[in-house]
């Protein structure tokens, strides 16, 4: 009985092996398997829509599926996490946004920016602050002029304390216009805190609230640019009211550092062709993404570097890091 | 005997007023004027001493009024069984990561038969592949989920088996 | 009226078509299934089929998902009933009482029941979806995270009137599972809390990860170990047909009318979606009725008010999806992904400017909700035969589903880890006489209190009358108090009769 288990081990054994040779054999190729897609959010949201569009676009042209996986948590740090205990074998890459980003100056995130090799941004979309369309507030002017005579009491909708939508916010406070910040993590509460008037404000990019503005039942007051944006032509651009500050939401793909660069490359070029298809463009056009989001590994980890640089500085400037 | 039913909600106690100082340190990021991260846990820390408390209560009350012992017949437990189970499904998530999910699944499918009282070898071998196989079919090839492949030359493996399969 | 007639005769002519009829029956299948299967949630399998529907255009892709939403909220409660392992959270109240009443020997009396009330609640929040969904939008604007908090206590609350034998035993297990809701990244400040450091518990508890290891995982683990153990209740053999309960349902209509209509409002309103209306429900049914002594020893009033009740928040949280573009629950949020893959975003718009596709989707639901008296009956009856399975055999793939349902919740290895170690903390608390399902209904409940109240307070200046002067909020909280504070007082009252008495 013993020799026969014996045996049947260690016939499986030699076929393991045999498997394990044959198998090296066919590595040499990249990509020769699917690459697992890490989503740093939930599914329907803007980072998961993004990732699951670039995904099924770029599957042709690389040959091989790329299988999103919701790793939510933690701003994107959970997700993060699982990338950073991957190889780097570009086998595993992960969707990378702005919320993200911004906590590696409020001290939440566990690595630096040189941790990953910045594939690919695939998109910049300035943020707005939308009202009401049947509410008290027809100008910019007219809410800031209330934030002044209520300070505080105007409430702003925005995804949490210490993040890009509070940064401006508190920015705003600083300026006179003194505003309080409401945390709703979920996108859809957010939106419906402001629809049902549970929050005066709310602070959002054009493309997640399509639906509302299509409908007539949001309206933006003001959008934080150099310059207005061509499809709301009579919404004026912070720059202009003296406003100085812009923090675009962006969405990118990353991998681990070390992922071999021909690798990255092939990745990249992949990224790139996918949106040059009409899709990628109907996709972005209805997300109000920047004509120029586009961004290379080279110029999106300068770019990446120089954004935690800004965010660092206006952390420290709001005392937002204890 | 009160003594032990007394000691577990005592431990309970005991943790909350541990865990308790935890959440002063959270609310330093807390904005001015706003409750901090440190209430919330602070309200479960007080409610669970708190029942810890009535619980011990509870046990003297009961204690007093009805005669000792009677309520701590159990069915026997085997000891090394548990242990061995407890075992088994411990290696099987730790084990995860370095064999990958096939090979390990398929250890711990034998393992666990054996445990349960299963000793015809073909029955085992027949559960350990036809659930090994269905079940890469339908979790890789079906829907695709980033199971673990194992570390070194046990993800070698694993990819040849998927490629073998036509999982890839 | 007349033309939401007219709307939805063509939304059934479309819902007919083979394809569409074939991806809710797939759908429908596939939800049941994974349903019922312990490990492997509604939520996973919704999460599962979503890369398959880029291939087809937004109608069959919704009809798919709405099947297996509708089917998978059901389908926990088969494994519910004949193993005492609910396969999903929604079917944990479903399970209180549907398992006692098979170990009573009335397997296909539970089976049927749970069938039909599932069936019953669908098909009426399908309808009330088809009829009155953008007015109910509406309406559910109306209500604020003050609302929520306080439907959220009730839930909470209810953990009173589950007939524990300890009271505080309940409550150290209520306390600890809101504690373990709080290991994580908090999510007003993103704080890490109760970590130390560890990398996995930084991620927080996903509440699967407890109801399928303090559940299944405890289950097996009790099962293998335990000598003499609850002896297997008699197998249904040749008789193991459920029955269909179509004239026995009449005397439960007043809970299933209820579990109903607290399913439209919980999954509508307060978007909490299956399982917090099926708790809810459950807590109700026992208040109101008439024998609440009876509730956890096999109540057919509970096991129906609870499991139509998580059918039935299912229109109201497709209402919420569909008229407003918010996703009110997280099987909602991954059909959203599936609008914003095919480019459309739901809302408003889609309303007005679609009618056929969203008529079509009403349609859709209903039929599923009818369809799946026929598949549930099916489904029922195959796990069943699975009844006759050798043990270990069964046990075995337990723990290998449970490891696939909880890697699947994130695709990470922490939380089958979690699993893992809940397994072993449900075994020794069925030993200690902790109770499960209040720490269950602690961390799952917990969180959303706790979200839900902070951003009430900082929403109101930090002003807690508002819970009091919200009149709505104000009636489901003095519910939920007079709902902990009504044993003591009947406690009391029987006691002073009984001196008065003497």
């Amino acid at each position: 009985m013993i020799e026969r288990h014996g045996v049947v081990v260690g016939f499986v054994l030699v076929l393991l092996g045999a498997l394990g040779a044959l198998s090296v054999a066919a590595q040499e190729k990249y990509p020769s398997r699917p690459i697992d897609f890490i989503c740093t959010w939930g599914t329907g949201g803007g980072a998961d829509a993004m990732a699951r569009q670039i995904g099924s676009l770029a599957q042709p042209i690389l040959g091989v599926a790329l299988p999103v996986s919701n790793v939510p948590g933690a701003s994107g740090n959970t997700g993060m996490a699982q990338l950073l205990a991957s190889k780097p074998d570009g086998y595993t890459i992960a969707v990378y946004i702005q919320d993200t980003l911004m906590t590696i100056p409020m001290g939440l995130a566990r690595y630096k920016v040189d941790d990953f090799e910045w594939v690919t941004r695939t998109q910049v979309a300035d943020s707005f602050l939308f009202v009401k369309s049947d509410g008290p507030f027809k100008t910019i002017q007219e809410l800031f002029k209330h934030a002044q005579a209520n300070p505080g009491k105007l409430r702003v909708a925005a995804t949490g304390f210490g993040t890009v939508d509070d940064v401006t916010v508190r920015f705003l406070e600083k300026k006179g216009y003194k505003m309080t910040t409401v945390p709703y993590p979920k996108p859809g509460e957010r939106y419906a805190a402001a629809l049902g008037g549970h929050a005066e404000v709310l602070y959002e990019q054009a493309g997640d609230v399509l639906q509302y503005l299509k409908a007539g039942q949001l309206k933006p007051l003001i959008i934080f640019a150099e310059t207005r944006h061509p499809a709301f032509p009579d919404v004026p651009a912070s720059k202009e009211l003296g406003l100085d500050i812009t923090l675009p939401q962006f969405r990118g793909i990353v991998a681990k550092k070390g992922t071999p660069a021909d690798r990255v490359r092939a990745m990249a070029d992949a990224f790139k062709k996918a949106m040059d298809t009409p899709q990628w463009k109907k996709f972005a056009e209805e997300w109000y993404f920047a004509p120029d989001s586009h961004m290379g590994p080279a110029e999106f980890s300068r770019w990446a570097a120089g954004e935690v640089d800004t965010l660092d500085r206006l952390v420290k400037e709001f005392g937002l890091r204890k | 005997m009160l003594a032990r039913r007394l000691l577990a909600p005592l431990g309970g106690v005991a943790v909350a007023i541990a865990l308790y100082p935890v959440t002063w340190g959270l609310d330093a990021i807390a904005r001015e004027g706003q409750l901090g991260p440190g209430f919330w846990p602070r309200l479960a820390l007080g409610g669970l001493a708190l029942a810890c408390v009535g619980k011990m209560l509870e046990e003297v009350q009961h204690l007093r009024r009805a005669a000792p012992g009677a309520r701590d017949a159990r069915p026997p437990l085997a000891r090394g069984k548990l242990a061995a189970g407890i075992a088994v499904i411990v290696g099987y998530v730790l084990l995860a990561p370095v064999l990958g999910f096939a090979l390990v699944s398929a250890l711990f499918i034998a393992a666990f038969l054996v445990l349960g009282g299963m000793r015809s070898v073909p029955a085992i071998a027949t559960n350990v592949v036809v659930g090994v196989v269905a079940l890469l079919y339908l979790f890789v090839r079906l829907v695709y989920l980033p199971l673990p492949k194992g570390d070194g030359p046990f993800e070698a493996v694993t990819l040849a088996f998927y490629r073998a399969l036509r999982l890839f | 009226m007349g033309e939401i007639f007219a709307n939805l005769g063509g939304g059934f002519v479309n819902a007919f078509q083979p394809l569409n009829f074939t991806m809710i029956l797939l759908g429908l299948t596939i939800g049941i299934i994974a349903g019922a299967l312990p490990g492997i949630t509604m939520l996973n399998s919704i999460v599962l089929v979503l890369p398959f529907t880029y291939l087809m255009g937004i109608v069959p892709a919704l009809l798919l998902m709405i099947g297996v939403y509708c089917g998978g909220v059901f389908g926990g409660s088969i494994t519910g009933i004949l193993f005492n392992i609910p396969g999903d959270p929604m079917n944990v109240p479903t399970t209180w009482e549907g398992y006692r009443l098979n170990r009573k020997g009335q397997t296909q009396y539970a089976l049927g029941l749970a069938i039909m009330s599932s069936a019953f609640g669908g098909l009426v929040s399908a309808l009330f979806l088809a009829f009155f969904a953008p007015p109910f939008a509406k309406f559910a604007l109306t209500f604020s995270t003050v609302e929520f908090f306080a439907v959220v206590v009730f839930g909470l609350a209810s953990v009173s009137v589950l007939g524990q034998a300890s009271m505080a035993a309940a409550l150290i297990s209520l306390f600890a599972g809101v504690l373990l809701g709080t290991v994580g990244t908090e999510a007003q400040y993103g704080v890490e809390r109760f970590a130390f450091g560890v990398p996995f518990l930084k991620t927080g508890v996903d509440f699967v990860t407890v109801l399928i290891g303090l559940f299944a995982i405890g289950e097996v683990l009790e099962q293998l170990v335990v000598k003499g153990a609850e002896p297997a209740p008699p197998t249904p053999g040749a008789r193991a047909i459920p029955k269909l309960p179509l004239l026995a349902l009449w005397p439960l209509r007043w809970p299933l009318a209820r579990g109903t209509a607290v399913g439209i409002a919980v999954g509508g309103l307060a978007g909490a979606g299956a399982t917090v209306s099926s708790f809810v429900s459950y807590g109700l049914e026992k208040q109101i009725s008439k024998e609440p002594h009876l509730f956890g020893t096999g109540h057919a009033g509970g096991l129906v008010a609870a499991e139509s009740s998580n059918n039935g928040s299912t229109g109201g949280a497709m209402a919420h999806l569909l008229t407003l573009g918010i996703p009110g629950s997280a099987a909602t949020a991954v059909m959203m992904g599936a609008f914003l893959i095919h480019g459309i975003q739901p809302g408003p718009l889609l309303f007005t400017k679609q009618p056929e596709q969203v008529y079509t989707i009403f349609a859709g639901m209903i039929l599923a909700n009818v369809v799946m008296i026929a598949l549930g009956f099916l489904a029922a009856l195959s796990f069943t035969m699975l009844m006759k399975v050798p043990a270990p055999i069964l046990n075995t793939f337990i723990v290998v589903f449970c490891f696939l349902g909880a890697f699947a919740l994130r695709n990470d290895l922490a939380d089958v880890w979690l699993t893992m170690l809940f397994g072993v903390l449900g075994f020794f608390m069925r030993r200690w006489d902790l109770p499960i399902p209040p720490l269950v209904m602690g961390i799952i409940l917990g969180p959303m209190a706790e979200q839900y109240f902070l951003t009430s307070m900082v929403s109101h200046a930090n002003d807690l009358t508002v819970f009091l002067t919200r009149p709505v909020s104000a009636v489901v909280l003095a519910f939920s108090l007079l709902m902990v504070v009504w044993p003591f007082v009947k406690t009391f009252r029987a006691r002073r009769r009984h001196a008065g008495g003497r």
